[in-house]
Order: C-alpha cells, then sequence, then structure tokens
C-alpha cells in the first residue's frame, strides 16, 4: 500500500474515532454531565496519541535510515545494505530508497575515478623515471587492471620485424603473472602483423588493434565471428577460465606509430564480482596516453644507448695479435727495431 | 733538435693530409721552420691543400729516390698558402703525380735507408725543427721506417670498429719500436656521440693520451680542400684544437 493511501486510511480511521468519541460523548453525557465530556475527551486523546505514534514510526524510521546513507555517502563507505529494507518496498519510500541507491552508487563510482585520476599523475611521473623496463611493463598492465577492474591483462609489444610479442600476461583469479619482473617469460607465440602475402592481419583482436590504431571492445569474446579467438579458447580449455569481456587498446607513441598493445580481460562489477563489458573511461584514456609516453620514451633512450654503445671499442685482441705478429716476425721489423735506436741516437749526436 | 713527426693512419680517408697540413701551419705559425714529406707515394694528396699545383712542382720525393737530384732540390716553399705574415716556414717535398712514375714505385719500390738518409740531410740543409710525415695508410716497409725514426707519433683514427683494430695494431707496433711520443686523433666524430666519453673510452683502451677530438663536418670538408683550414679561420676552436697539438707534439 502506498505510503499516501496509508496517510488517508488513518485520517480516514481519526475522522470515524472522532465521530464516534462524539456520538460516545453525546450518549454519556445526558446523564453525567461534566465526567461523560472527561472520559469522551480521553478517549478522543489517547486516539490521537495512537495516531501519532503510528506516524512517526512510518516516517521517522526510513528517514534516519535515510540520514544514515547520506552520512556513510559523505565519508565515501556507502553500502546498499545501509537501505536494504527500504528497497524491497513497493511504497513511495521504496522508490525514494532506489533513486537514492542509484544516485550514491553513481557518486561512488566518481568519487573512485576520481581518485585514481589523482593517483594517474604521479604515476605518470614515477613510470618517465623508470629505469627497470620489465617493471615498467608490468606495472602498465598491473594499473590498467585496478582502474578497470579487469580481472586479467596482457601487453604485446611491437618488434621490428613487425610481429606483435607478448611481454606481460598476467590473471588474478587463475593467479597467473608471467613477464615483467616476475622471471617467468611469456612462452605464447608471436602474432605476425602481416600476413604471408603482405596484408594486415586482422585476424587476431591484437594483431587488428596494432595495424588499424583503433579500440576494440567486445561485452563477450566467444558470440563474436569477427576475429580468430582459437588462442584465448585453447586458453580457456587449458585453464578452466572462461575469457569474456575484451577491450584491446592501441599504444601509440608521440608520432602516433603503435608500438604496443595493451588487452584487458573481464571487466568486474566492484560490488557483485560480475563479469561486465568494459565501459568508457577518461581515468583508462589518460593512464594510456601516459603509459605510451613513458613507453615511447624508455624506447627512444634504449635506442640512444645503443647509439652510445658504438663508442665502445671492442678490438680483437687475437686478430690484433696476428696481425701484429705478420710484421713483427718479418726480417725487415727485427732489422728495423735493432736500428731505430741507433738511428734515432746518431742524428740526436 | 729538430722533431720528426709521423702523422700516421691505419686505414685511407681518415683526413691524415689535412691534419699533416694544418699542424704544420700552426707551427710556422709558432715561427718553427716546418718540413712536410709526403710519403704517401701511391696516392699523394697533400699537395692540393697546401696550393702546389703540378705545373709548379720541380722536383718530386720520386726523384731523389732514384737519384736524380739532391732531397733539398725537392723542397717546395709553400709558406705563402698557410697564412700571411707566417714567421716561420713551411717547405713541401710533394711525391710525383706523374702515373708512370706512380706505377714505378709500387713495381720496383725503393730503398728505404734512402728515405732515412733524405730525411736526415734535408733537416740540415733547410735547417727544419720538424719534419712531418705525411705516411701512406696501413703498415708498409716505410710507414714503418717513419714511424721507427720518429720522435713522436700522432695516430689519426675515426671512432668505427675497423679503425680501432688497425690503430691497435700500430699502437703495439710502434711500442716495439720504442717510440717515445705517441698521441691519439680521434676525427669525424658523429654528432651523435659524446666527445668527453669517447675520450675516456679510446685513452682507456689504448692506455695512449687523445690529444684532440674532432667533429665530423661538412663545412670542413669543404674548406678542407680548398686550404689550410687553421690559416684562414686562425680563431676557430679547431684551429687552437690543432694549435695545441702541434705544441704537443713538438715538447
Amino acid at each position: 500500500m502506498s505510503l499516501r493511501n496509508r496517510l488517508l486510511l488513518l485520517i480516514a480511521l481519526l475522522l470515524g474515532a472522532a465521530v464516534f468519541g462524539t456520538y460516545l460523548v453525546s450518549i454519556l453525557t445526558a446523564g453525567q454531565g461534566a465526567l461523560g465530556v472527561v472520559i469522551a475527551l480521553l478517549i478522543v486523546l489517547s486516539g490521537a496519541g495512537l495516531a501519532f505514534v503510528f506516524v512517526s514510526r512510518m516516517i521517522n524510521a526510513p528517514l534516519e535510515k535515510f540520514r544514515a546513507a547520506v552520512a556513510s555517502l559523505q565519508v565515501g563507505v556507502y553500502h546498499r545494505e545501509l537501505l536494504y529494507d527500504l528497497l524491497t518496498r513497493n511504497d513511495e519510500i521504496g522508490q525514494l530508497a532506489l533513486t537514492f541507491d542509484r544516485m550514491a552508487r553513481e557518486v561512488s563510482t566518481r568519487d573512485r575515478r576520481l581518485k585514481s585520476l589523482r593517483g594517474i599523475i604521479p604515476l605518470g611521473v614515477a613510470l618517465s623515471a623508470e629505469k627497470d623496463f620489465s617493471r615498467l611493463l608490468e606495472t602498465i598492465v598491473i594499473e590498467a587492471q585496478r582502474i578497470t577492474s579487469a580481472d586479467a591483462g596482457s601487453l604485446y609489444l611491437k618488434t621490428e620485424d613487425n610481429q606483435l610479442k607478448f611481454v606481460i600476461m598476467r590473471n588474478e583469479s587463475l593467479r597467473m603473472a608471467l613477464g615483467g619482473t616476475t622471471g617467468k617469460a611469456v612462452s605464447l607465440r608471436t602474432v605476425p602483423l602481416v600476413d604471408e602475402q603482405g596484408n594486415p592481419n586482422h585476424n587476431h583482436i591484437a594483431s587488428y588493434c596494432a595495424v588499424t590504431g583503433k579500440r576494440v571492445a567486445l561485452a563477450d569474446a566467444y558470440t563474436t565471428t569477427e576475429f580468430d579467438l582459437s588462442g584465448t579458447r585453447a586458453f580457456d580449455v587449458e585453464t578452466g577460465y572462461h575469457s569474456q569481456s575484451f577491450l584491446t587498446m592501441p599504444l601509440k607513441d608521440l608520432a602516433g606509430e603503435v608500438i604496443g598493445v595493451l588487452q584487458l580481460i573481464n571487466a568486474q562489477d566492484p560490488e557483485t564480482q560480475q563479469v561486465v563489458p568494459f565501459e568508457e573511461d577518461e581515468v583508462l584514456d589518460s593512464l594510456v596516453l601516459i603509459t605510451s609516453a613513458a613507453l615511447s620514451a624508455y624506447i627512444r633512450e634504449e635506442s640512444l644507448r645503443e647509439e652510445i654503445n658504438k663508442l665502445r671499442i671492442e678490438v680483437d685482441l687475437a686478430k690484433q695479435k696476428k696481425q701484429v705478429d705478420e710484421i713483427a716476425e718479418s726480417d725487415y721489423f727485427k732489422n728495423l727495431q735493432s736500428q731505430a735506436e741507433l738511428m734515432r741516437k746518431k742524428r740526436k749526436s | 733538435m729538430c722533431k720528426i713527426i709521423s702523422i700516421h693512419s691505419f686505414r685511407g680517408g681518415t683526413g691524415k693530409s689535412n691534419t699533416t697540413a694544418n699542424l704544420a701551419a700552426m707551427m710556422a705559425a709558432m715561427g718553427k721552420r716546418v718540413g712536410i714529406v709526403d710519403t704517401d707515394i701511391q696516392s699523394p694528396g697533400i699537395h692540393v691543400i697546401l696550393g702546389l699545383d703540378e705545373a709548379h712542382m720541380k722536383h718530386s720525393l720520386n726523384d731523389y729516390l732514384w737519384e736524380k737530384c739532391a732531397i733539398e732540390e725537392t723542397a717546395h716553399d709553400v709558406t705563402a698558402n698557410v697564412g700571411t705574415n707566417v714567421p716561420g716556414k713551411v717547405f713541401l717535398i710533394p711525391a710525383s703525380l706523374k702515373p708512370g712514375e706512380i706505377t714505378r714505385v709500387l713495381r720496383e719500390g725503393y730503398d728505404p735507408s734512402l728515405l732515412n738518409e733524405g730525411f736526415h740531410s734535408l733537416i740540415d740543409k733547410l735547417e727544419l725543427d720538424a719534419l712531418l710525415i705525411d705516411t701512406h695508410p696501413g703498415v708498409n716497409e716505410e710507414t714503418l721506417l717513419s714511424i721507427a725514426i720518429s720522435d713522436a707519433v700522432l695516430i689519426i683514427l675515426r671512432p668505427d670498429q675497423q679503425d680501432y683494430l688497425g690503430t691497435g695494431v700500430t699502437i703495439e707496433l710502434a711500442r716495439r719500436l720504442k717510440v717515445q711520443k705517441l698521441l691519439l686523433l680521434v676525427n669525424k666524430v658523429p654528432e651523435s656521440m659524446d666527445l668527453a666519453q669517447l675520450k675516456e673510452k679510446v685513452e682507456s683502451a689504448y692506455q695512449r693520451p687523445v690529444a684532440g677530438l674532432i667533429r665530423h663536418s661538412e663545412e670542413m670538408m669543404l674548406l678542407g680542400s680548398m686550404g689550410v683550414f687553421s690559416a684562414r679561420y686562425p680563431d676557430h676552436v679547431i684551429s687552437k684544437l690543432y694549435g695545441q697539438m702541434a705544441e704537443l707534439l713538438l715538447e
């Protein structure tokens, strides 16, 4: 029954009681005089008192719950359990609770994103200063997983011979971590970006992403017919995992060239842990921008270091000795050796 | 006391003749009487830098080696081409440019000891303070002789693996010939390389001092073939570097 109907019923009951009271008073006061009036008033007052208690229970108890929910939202610990019995109600209070819950969850999400966004700049600074390439790669995947609540994440790097090389692979629920600082290499094979005929490889999600520079978001990988997911299926069969939602993003350098591909799998609803599709996320966009910059800076620095390494003087000592010996063992040289000092001395005298 | 200084590189194209001409110019500017012998008989080149054209070549080193003339007759005064109001002198003993004479040297060779005698009478007759020997690349007999009789050897190398190996060979041979002073010049250094770092690496690889490092410069290449760089731009940082090297070699 809606709140309005309940109140109407209450008023009707009160009116009924008043009429009945008046009727009682008129009967009683006929013979009793003042006493009758007193009794009648007592009856009416107790009825009003009962009504007051009833109304306050109906209105105040939910208000108290809302107050608690608002307070918890303010300090960032809102949980829908706080409004649990209100949410199941069919009346206006129930509807209000539902609206409030929706708003509160939106606020919580925004709050969480804001916090992540604040963390992005220090992360970017840390990444750009990271000297350990393995850690740099690993951090990119871990942070992307954290922001999107993704259960799994992988990172590929584009190689000079136009392939995508698996460098990081992480899966939380399988407790799997390969590549990076783990010391365990990712044994999965590289993905060619062009096929044998030299055509761009659009078959794999990652290679499509690298070749076109476009993002790919799939709500359920098993229903897609666009891409070859045999690798994923084989992985799922082997591990008992179920890969469902995918988000695959290119990492580009400043010139817009794809240098790597970041793939996130199975976004989870933070509360229910259910696998959900990946959503557009500004924080993730920022992360991708910042990590791409850090990555391309590292690669650039690395190629510069290689250039500097050319300064390294590596004389093949065996070869040098052979050449020296060939000359030094000749009669001419031996003669010169014995004469040289003499010739210099003669000149000086 | 005249100093004999060999300027050598294991491979061609290191800028050896150019360096020799510039060092001679700086020495003359200090008031020294300098002789330059082009012993790169197979492919002479330093005369171009010192502005001596073939028409004005009376005699060449080849004539002396074939005993056609005395060594001092082959000396050409090129002081006018290493600057104005130069207090010293620069004499060039060129190698013949005649193809027939070049092939004859290649075919018949010559007596290296004659070369040694020639150097000494040149020093006496021209009263030289310094004799610079522009050697033939690699280590043939006359180059080894030049190194053996030198008071100082300047080895020029470019920063690449082939020159590194060849330089190692020459340094080892010079050590066995008991050369007193051996300096290195790293020439044509690409922009991408850090000079201080390169100097450190070369010095630690050979345990010999690097007297200078010069960047590769298109401008320098162009000017270099047209004349003596340090004579045209005496205040340029590279000219100053040649000056320092000249002093180091004469010390």
